[in-house]
Order: C-alpha cells, then sequence, then structure tokens
C-alpha cells in the first residue's frame, strides 16, 4: 500500500470539507471509509440550515467549502428563518432530499484530484518511534498507511450501539456496522475518551399519512441560496406537513417507559437537551398537553417522511401506538424505526484552537467526535481541520478564526474550551458578536481570508469581488443621498430626517419597517435611489442592513471591547499552571487540562473563578 | 498592583492614641518582619494565629524603637489570605513614622489604598461586595452606617445582587429562546405571546432601580445627613445650637472649624449621623467680609440635605425670610421665643420652640427624623431586608445596567427587532456582571432548557 501526505478516517460531512480542503490545497490524501456508498449521508433530519446552522454553512462556503453547494443543488424546500426577529438572527434552512445530497457529495470527492478513496477500517493509529508525531494509521484488513498528517472524523461510529427499547446491538446508524477497535485503541493511547448519545425519529410511509388533516408548510417564492456563487438548480419546491401530538400520544408515551433504555438506565452517554427525545419531553414537561411534530419528505423519489420532534429509542410497538395516535397517522406503516445511538467522543479540551491534538502532532480531528452535533457543525470543523493539517505541512501557522470573526471561531473556541459533556449545538446566542456574524455578510469577514489560504476558486474570486464592489457602490449612494422635501411628500416616515443622509435615517426603525414590507429590498432602496435598480437583491440587502444596524454594530463592539482586551492577552502554552499560588485548585487543575492560549479563552473554562483570572492577568502580563 | 512584593501600612488611623497597628503582609513577611524583632526567633517561629511579646527594632545597630505585641498569621489563614504580621505599638506619630520606616528598609512597600482588601479579593478570601463593605465598615461613622456595612459584609447585598442576577437570567433566557428557534417552531409554553418577556424586562428594571434608589439612602447613613440651621441675625440659632449640643451626648467629632464663619458638629438621631451646621445670619451685608458669610450660607443651604429655617416669633416674617424661603420651600421652619409673652401663636406649617427654655425639641427631633426616612426612600428602605449599597462604584454599575434596560425598553417601544434588544439586555448583564460575577452563556442556555421545551 502506498504512502499518502494526508489520510482522512471517515466520509461523512466533516470528512468530506477535510478531504476536499486537503487535496484541493494540493496534498496527496486518501479518504478511507467504512463504506463508499453512504459518504454524504445524513444519519438524522433531512435538511441543512436553520438559526445559527444557516451561517456556520455560509461561512464553509466563503471559505471555499463545499457544503452550501451541495445543499442549493439538492434543496427540495427552501425558507429564510426568522425573518420577524431581526437580521442578525434570520438564517437559511433547506429541506434535502437525502439520496441526492450524499450522491453529489460523493461525486464531488471522485471528481477532485489528488484525492483517493478507499473501503476499510480503521483500528489504530501509527505512532511515531517518540510518539510525539503521527505516521499512518492500521486498518482492520490489516494494513498499515501512512501518511504525515491524520484527520480523524468518526462521527457516530466509534464504537456504536444503536438502542430501540430493550433491543440493542453495536452499529452507527440503523444496518450499518460501527467502527470497533479505534475507540479501545485511543483509549489505551491516553486519549481522554466519553460516551454521547443521540436519537432520530422513525421514517414512515408516506402513503399511509392523510395528509389532508395536516397544516401545510411551504418554501420561500423568492430565491434563497446557501452559496454565494448563487447558482440557480431549478430545484422543485415541496411542502413540509405541520400537526400536534395529542393526550393519547403521551398517554401511550408514559405507558411504555419500563421499557425505555434512556429511563432503565441502558444508555449512559449524555444526550442533546435542545434535541430531546418525545418520551423525554413529555416526562419533563407533563403539564404540556400538546408538542408539535413536522413531517418532512426525505427525498423526491422516495415515500419516506421524517417525524421531526418525535426522536424515541421505545420498543418498536410503543412508536407505533403514539405514531398512530397522530391525526392523520391512523393506518401509519413503520418503514424505519426511530432509535438511539451512544458512541465514543474525544473530550475537545485534548485539542488546540487548531483541532490538532495536544498528545500526538500532525493528529487533527473534526466533526461529531469532538461532542459536537448536526451536519453544519461537523462539516465547519472538518474544513478547519484539513486546512490546518495542510498549513502543518507546510509549515505555517495555523488558520484560528476569532469569535468575532465568525461562528465558525466561535464553535470551536467552545469545543476545545468548554470541552462538552453534551452534544454541542450552534445558537447565535453563543456568540458575542452576533450582530456583526449576519450570515449575508459571510463573504465579507471570510472570503478574502479563504482566497489567502488558496480555497477560493477562480470563479468565486471574481464573483466575491464583484459583490464587495457593488455593495460598497451601494454604501457610497446611501451616504451621499440626502432626504429632502420632496422625498417627505412620498414617504412620511421620512419626515424627522430632513437634511439627513439617507444612510443614518436608516437606523430609525419606522423605515426598516416599510422596507420590510416592500416586496424586496432593491423595489425599497429603487424608490429612493432610482439608479440603484441595476443591483442585485443581495447586494442591496447587505448594504442596507449595514446602515440599519449600525449604530447596535457600534455598541456591540464596544461590548465586546473588553473581552478583545483580555483575548488579545495571550497566554504561553507552556503555561505552568502550578506555579502560580492562590489560584484555586479547580482552576489550576481546569486550566492545566485545557491550556488556554489567551486570558479570554480561560476566562471562559467552566470553574474558573473571577478572582483566578485577576490573578492570572497579573501574573501573565508581568511576563 | 504586585502581589509578588510585601506590603506594610498603618492599620489605625493617625494621630496620638493609645495604640497603633501596623499591618504586614505578602510574601517573606514573617522572616523580613522577624528581623525587626526582637526576639527574632520567636516571631520567626510563632505558629498562625500565635502573639508574640517583644521589641521592635532597627535591624542596623540594634536600636529598640517600641515595646510590642506582634500577631502572626500563616498563609493562607489570614485576612488576606498571605503570611501577615500585625504589630500593635503605642500610639505616637514618632513611633509609627520610624516603624514603617525601618520595615520599608526591609523591603516591605507602603500599601496602597484598600490593597489589603483587595488581597484578600484575589486570594479567595471574599468576594468584591464584600471586600468593599469592609472598607465601608471601617469607614462607618454612625451605628446605622456600621449596621449596614455589617450587613453587607454577612453578604445581605450580595444576595440582593444574586436575586438580581437571576431575574436577569430568566429574561435573557426568554429572549435567547425566541431568537434560537424559528418563529414559526417555537412550542415554550408562553413563548407565543410576547407580554412575558416584557413582564421579565420590567421586573428586572424594577429590581435595579429599587437597588440603585438605596443607595441615597446608604450614602446617607455612610456619610451623614447635612443640617444647615439657617435665619437672619438674632433669631436664635445658635441658642438652639447650643441646645442641641447639651442634649445629645453622642457628639462624634467638632470639626476644627474656627477659621470658617460657621459652627460644625456631628451628632447622632436615631442612628442617624447629622452634620450640624451653625451659619451666619441672613442680613442685607454692611460689610464685604459679611457679605462673603452671607453668600456661604445660601451656598450650603443649597448643598443640605436638610434645612432648619428659624425665626423671631415676635418679630415676625419679613422680606429676607419670605424670599429664603421662596428659594428653600423643603425646609422645616422653625417659630422661636414662644415662651415670651410677646410671642404671638406660630402661623400653619410653623414649628414652635423655645430655644432658649428648650421647649419643642421632641417636636423638632421628629421632624429632622421624618425627612431623614422620606430621604431614605421611605419606611421600605429602613427595613432590613432591603440592603443599602454605599458604595459608588456600585452605584455607578447600577445606573448604567438601569439605563441599559431602559433603552432595552425604549427599543422595544420603538418596534426594534428582538435581535437589537437583545443587545441592550446583554450589556445590562455585563455591568451587573461587573459587580456580582460574570454571566456565562452556559448557565443561559441551562434556563432555556430547564424551562421552556425546545427543540425540533
Amino acid at each position: 500500500m502506498g504512502d499518502y501526505e494526508a489520510i482522512v478516517i471517515g466520509g461523512g460531512h466533516a470528512g468530506i470539507e477535510a478531504a476536499l480542503a486537503l487535496a484541493r490545497l494540493g496534498s496527496n490524501c486518501l479518504l478511507i471509509t467504512q463504506n463508499p456508498d453512504t459518504i454524504g449521508k445524513m444519519s438524522c433530519n433531512p435538511a441543512i440550515g436553520g438559526l445559527a446552522k444557516g451561517n456556520l454553512v455560509r461561512e464553509i462556503d466563503a471559505l471555499g467549502g463545499q457544503m452550501g453547494i451541495l445543499a442549493d443543488a439538492s434543496a427540495l424546500q427552501l425558507r429564510m428563518l426568522n425573518q420577524s426577529r431581526g437580521a442578525a438572527v434570520q438564517a437559511p434552512r433547506a429541506q434535502s432530499d437525502k439520496t441526492l445530497y450524499a450522491q453529489l457529495a460523493r461525486k464531488s470527492l471522485e471528481e477532485q484530484a489528488n484525492l483517493s478513496i478507499l473501503m476499510d477500517t480503521v483500528v489504530d493509529l501509527i505512532p511515531s518511534r517518540d510518539g510525539r508525531r503521527i505516521e499512518g494509521v492500521f486498518t482492520e484488513r490489516g494494513a498499515a498507511i501512512g501518511a504525515k498528517v491524520v484527520v480523524l472524523t468518526t462521527g457516530t461510529f466509534m464504537e456504536a450501539k444503536l438502542f430501540i427499547g430493550q433491543w440493542s446491538g453495536t452499529g452507527g446508524r440503523l444496518g450499518e456496522p460501527a467502527a470497533i477497535g479505534l475507540g479501545s485503541a485511543l483509549r489505551s493511547r491516553g486519549f481522554p475518551l466519553g460516551r454521547m448519545k443521540t436519537g432520530t425519529p422513525a421514517r414512515i410511509a408516506a402513503s399511509s399519512i392523510d395528509f389532508s388533516r395536516l397544516d401545510i408548510q411551504r418554501g420561500e417564492k423568492k430565491p434563497i441560496f446557501f452559496s454565494f456563487l448563487e447558482k440557480d438548480y431549478r430545484r422543485p419546491s415541496l411542502p413540509c406537513h405541520v400537526l400536534w401530538t395529542n393526550e393519547t400520544t403521551h398517554e401511550v408515551i408514559r405507558g411504555g417507559l419500563d421499557r425505555s433504555p434512556l429511563f432503565s438506565g441502558q444508555i449512559v452517554g449524555k444526550g442533546p437537551r435542545y434535541c430531546p427525545s418525545i418520551e423525554d419531553k413529555v416526562v419533563r414537561f407533563p403539564d404540556r398537553s400538546r408538542h408539535q411534530v413536522f413531517v418532512e419528505p426525505e427525498g423526491e423519489y422516495t415515500n419516506e417522511v421524517y417525524l421531526n420532534g418525535l426522536s424515541s429509542s421505545l420498543p418498536e410497538d410503543v412508536q407505533l401506538a403514539f405514531y398512530r395516535s397522530l391525526p392523520g397517522f391512523e393506518k401509519a406503516r413503520i418503514v424505519r424505526p426511530a432509535y438511539a445511538v451512544e458512541y465514543d467522543y474525544l473530550e475537545a479540551s485534548a485539542l488546540y484552537a487548531s483541532l490538532e491534538s495536544k498528545l500526538l502532532g500532525g493528529l487533527y480531528v473534526a466533526g461529531q467526535t469532538n461532542g459536537s452535533s448536526g451536519y453544519e457543525e461537523a462539516a465547519a470543523q472538518g474544513l478547519m481541520a484539513g486546512i490546518n493539517a495542510r498549513r502543518n505541512l507546510d509549515g505555517l501557522e495555523p488558520v484560528i478564526l476569532g469569535r468575532d470573526e465568525a461562528y465558525i471561531g466561535v464553535l470551536i473556541d467552545d469545543l476545545v474550551t468548554l470541552s462538552p459533556k453534551e452534544p454541542y449545538r450552534m445558537f447565535t446566542s453563543r456568540a458575542e458578536r452576533r450582530l456583526a456574524l449576519r450570515q449575508d455578510s459571510a463573504d465579507l469577514r471570510l472570503t478574502p481570508l479563504g482566497i489567502s489560504i488558496g480555497l477560493v476558486s477562480e470563479e468565486r474570486r471574481e464573483k466575491f469581488e464583484e459583490r464587495r464592489n457593488g455593495i460598497d457602490e451601494i454604501r457610497q449612494l446611501l451616504s451621499s443621498r440626502r432626504i429632502g422635501n420632496v422625498d417627505i411628500q412620498t414617504m412620511e416616515a421620512l419626515r424627522p430626517h430632513l437634511g439627513e443622509s439617507l444612510e443614518l435615517a436608516l437606523r430609525d426603525p419606522a423605515l426598516g419597517a416599510i422596507m420590510d414590507n416592500s416586496p424586496s429590498v432593491r423595489d425599497f432602496l429603487s424608490s429612493l435611489i432610482p439608479g440603484a435598480k441595476e443591483y442585485p437583491e443581495t447586494w442591496a440587502q447587505t448594504a442596507l442592513l449595514e446602515a440599519r444596524y449600525k449604530g447596535y454594530l457600534e455598541k456591540e463592539s464596544r461590548l465586546a471591547f473588553r473581552l478583545d482586551r483580555s483575548e488579545r492577552l495571550r497566554i504561553p502554552p507552556e503555561f505552568d499552571y502550578r506555579a502560580v499560588p492562590g489560584l484555586s485548585k479547580e482552576a489550576m487543575e481546569k486550566l492545566g487540562a485545557v491550556k488556554p492560549l489567551t486570558l479570554g479563552q480561560a476566562s471562559r473554562v467552566t470553574g474558573v473563578r473571577k478572582s483566578d483570572l485577576a490573578l492570572l492577568y497579573i501574573v501573565v502580563s508581568r511576563q | 498592583m504586585d502581589r509578588g512584593r510585601p506590603i506594610a501600612a498603618l492599620a489605625t488611623s493617625p494621630g496620638r492614641s493609645a495604640l497603633a497597628v501596623i499591618r504586614c503582609s505578602g510574601p517573606r513577611t514573617i522572616e523580613l518582619c522577624a528581623r525587626c524583632f526582637s526576639p527574632g526567633e520567636a516571631l520567626a517561629s510563632a505558629p498562625g494565629y500565635g502573639m508574640v511579646h517583644g521589641w521592635l527594632k532597627d535591624p542596623r545597630g540594634g536600636e529598640r524603637i517600641d515595646e510590642v505585641l506582634a500577631a502572626v498569621f500563616r498563609a493562607p489563614r489570614s485576612f488576606t489570605g498571605e503570611d501577615s504580621v500585625e504589630f500593635f505599638c503605642h500610639g505616637s506619630g514618632a513611633v509609627v513614622a520610624r516603624a514603617l520606616a525601618v520595615l520599608e528598609e526591609q523591603g516591605f512597600s507602603p500599601a496602597l489604598p484598600g490593597e489589603f482588601s483587595f488581597r484578600a479579593f484575589i486570594n479567595g478570601k471574599t468576594d468584591l461586595v464584600k471586600a468593599e463593605a469592609i472598607n465601608e465598615l471601617a469607614n462607618a461613622n454612625c451605628e446605622a452606617a456600621r449596621q449596614d456595612a455589617l450587613d453587607r459584609l454577612g453578604g445581605t447585598l450580595s444576595k440582593a445582587y444574586k436575586e438580581l442576577r437571576d431575574e436577569l437570567l430568566d429574561l435573557l433566557a426568554e429572549l435567547e429562546a425566541r431568537l434560537d428557534y424559528p418563529a414559526d417552531e417555537v412550542e415554550g409554553e408562553g413563548l407565543e405571546v410576547e407580554s412575558g418577556l416584557m413582564a421579565h424586562l420590567r421586573n428586572c428594571r424594577e429590581r435595579v432601580r429599587h437597588l440603585a434608589e438605596g443607595y441615597i439612602a446608604g450614602k446617607l447613613r455612610q456619610e451623614g445627613a447635612l443640617v444647615v440651621v439657617a435665619g437672619r441675625p438674632n433669631a436664635g440659632k445658635s441658642s438652639l445650637f447650643n441646645l442641641i449640643l447639651r442634649e445629645e451626648r453622642a457628639i462624634v467629632s467638632p470639626e476644627p472649624g474656627t477659621t470658617r464663619d460657621w459652627l460644625e458638629v456631628w451628632v447622632e438621631l436615631s442612628g442617624y449621623a447629622l452634620r450640624l451646621v451653625d451659619t451666619a445670619g441672613l442680613r442685607q451685608a454692611s460689610g464685604e467680609i459679611e457679605a462673603e458669610g452671607v453668600k456661604r450660607s445660601l451656598e450650603l443651604s443649597a448643598r443640605a440635605d436638610i434645612v432648619l429655617y428659624m425665626v423671631d416669633g415676635r418679630k415676625g416674617l419679613v422680606v429676607e425670610d419670605e424670599d429664603y424661603l421662596a428659594r428653600y420651600p423643603e425646609t422645616i421652619r422653625l417659630w422661636n421665643k414662644t415662651d415670651l409673652d410677646e410671642c404671638p401663636e406660630p402661623p400653619p406649617g410653623w414649628l414652635g420652640l423655645s430655644a432658649k427654655k428648650g421647649i419643642g425639641l421632641p417636636v423638632l427631633e421628629a421632624a429632622v427624623l421624618a425627612k431623614l426616612t422620606a430621604l431614605s426612600g421611605g419606611g421600605a428602605a429602613c427595613e432590613k431586608e432591603t440592603p443599602r449599597l454605599a458604595n459608588s462604584r456600585q452605584k455607578h454599575l447600577l445606573d448604567q445596567c438601569l439605563a441599559a434596560l431602559e433603552a432595552a425598553q425604549a427599543s422595544a417601544d420603538r418596534g426594534l427587532p428582538l435581535d437589537a434588544l437583545a443587545l441592550d439586555i446583554r450589556e445590562a448583564a455585563d455591568y451587573l456582571g461587573q459587580i456580582s460575577g460574570e454571566i456565562g452563556s452556559e448557565e443561559v442556555f441551562d434556563r432555556i432548557f430547564g424551562a421552556f421545551c425546545l427543540g425540533k
């Protein structure tokens, strides 16, 4: 077996981005997967994006990653969420054709130069003689494959176990074998591993559901894109459906709790609180008489639908009974039962913010292996791990995005600092600079960096420069356009802004409301600046949102200033916390394990008190 | 502040007294103090909480400075959490000056104001609010101020901040849950209606306002109330002043004010410290010096927490009185010399008294107390459960917190989107965090998931 520069273990959403980034940056790369047919599979819901997650996809795209393009090309429905709650918390979400998404993902890997795919299972890592660097991997079939850098993306497969009622068996997804051996090998090599759990609802045959009794939820008519390339794939728009559980549903669930692996203690791993199973919801919120359920299509050419909000690990007979208690589901047939999966994860505090292991140089870890959840979180880490693995080969400094630059920065900083014990999902409230991290500005924030890294294609670079210059022009128009008496005649809301620039007037929420009620931002803009009609809608959106939020952006930046100051105070990686008398014992242990690189990061380590930080500040700033 | 160096300072007030205490703290303190002590070995080997008798001496030449007691504290069991020594010397300025000079030569730096408390805070011996209470306790100049500071030290104020913090966390959780779950997918109870959010915002504002209002009361008790006695010449102001002096035994400290043209004393009334000031008589000034005196009287009246305005009842009101009262309508009006036959009954709104005979003093005291209570924010602020803060740093941060919450309310009223509103509330949380500890996003999540059933 020939040797490679880089190996990526796993073909999920993290593995795809890591392998593509490595290969596109010129590395001779091998992707090892247990089964090439399952590359890019969506294990749970048939959707990409959503609040905060949609921002992640836009950022991945802005840096030259793949997920946005795949999501646009496989969409079954596109919506912009949260339009009523402000621009900073809006995000695109796509219902996806799962089969098509996976096929397109696999095709993008197969067509990529420098990239090979191999069907095998990695069971151990090969460290260098001195134990400090990785030199390759061992596979199930006894092969030793050499590489200078390795990216580990095992998802939910490492030593994974599935649960349905009292049945349990090994497996990473229902019907697919777990990756056995690697977890115990890592444990014996001293990597800190733990167990996490997640779950998925049943897939029901659409033909067995009476959809006439459900509410319909349709997609947006105006075009929405994840990728800044804004390519129209002429996708169909399929509806989702909405319904509610009822008292009978809850009765049935309560009746089956004695056979639930979750409540009998069979599952030890911690599950995500933000995505609880239906039995969890019924137990924790006994006063609620109903819970919302979304019926989502799994694909254009399949009869299966996904029941969002009803994940479970109850026995199959209980599942069938509670699904059939739903209106329109009286004759429902289960195609795939709901189940829970428990898997090994690596404590992310064992990684640097570059996602490189602190134990073994050249080993990078990304995705659910780090305790995150979600396709988008995985892909974001995969991309950064791929980029930094390549930079490691080139002897370059790693790219570490700041919390004020990108959700990706918040994500990775949180993972390696907090080392979450339950699956970590991105939320907008995790970002201190939420207003600055709008989804529509991801390219302005990150594409220049993507260009300098070398991941941005020529086509993307040209499009970006065109858009950036256009936005600049609109900005100019806004600041030079004065509100005059004529404007007040046509738009009464402008009266208080007579003589002001349009840019300043836009801070008035009354104008914002008019803008929101216009058929498009461009319509609103060209009613005041006729020449602006030529600009694409998305350019106008970004320019006007900036003006609208200017005051609040400044406030946010002032608020974050304190943070930035401590963010800039660097702590040497070899800093000895035990040599600081007065540091609390807990802080000494936690900081010693996490090895934060800045005082800001140290402040986010749980268990570190304010007095510890004051002390650290004094000691570090004196050095 | 550099924690690596040992510090020393006089811990009692300067000036002549029976005893003076010099406090030393920091690395090598015990070793360095032993050098200036005879028998040095006894001090060096003393156990923590040990008291050693001996002589403070100059290690160069061994000259004795004073006979002292030295209390030895070993880290972490000391006020600062560091090795500490306290010398109990005789209270003479010369002894203290010499002792500090010798300690300084040994490597002690003079402690900056509050540095001992700062070290106690850094070493986790106390939280910031408590550290500030220590300072306030030390500065308490009346019983009420002492009680308040002790309450704060005992944690009542910390507790009030904690409750406020809880309220703010609830508000943030409710807001962030709305922002992090799509509008049409949220199924949390109560999340459909905005009124719950507004109610939380209102509660927070009320709590902050309540705490901030306690500042006036706390400050009044900490710093004392300025009470000015004013009136035309010979209205009987000095008699009243002397009467109060004679009756009130609790004179705290007569200020050295001989060069001023007014008299000033500290008295205590029902737990309040009062700074009582007798001013120059108000009349059309004949000379320059007198004109200056009148001007100052008016300035003092403007700054006063309470003004007692006195007239000679026999003479009644003249134009100067009317002018003054029009300017300071909030004064307590005193109708003096009611003991004399030719003095008519006081008009409505005036308290009759005879300063000379001591008639009517209890009524006057009751009126002053009623004013003080009103200034302290009414009866509520005087109840023990409502902690009063007397610290301007905390007050400043509370004011900023309140301003941020009011901005949030204004944003909501103007129809700004929730993401903009959230920024104001985050700002409020940040200010509160500077008083009582940071509010981390993980804590907000705990609340979100504890309170709402969320998750698509």
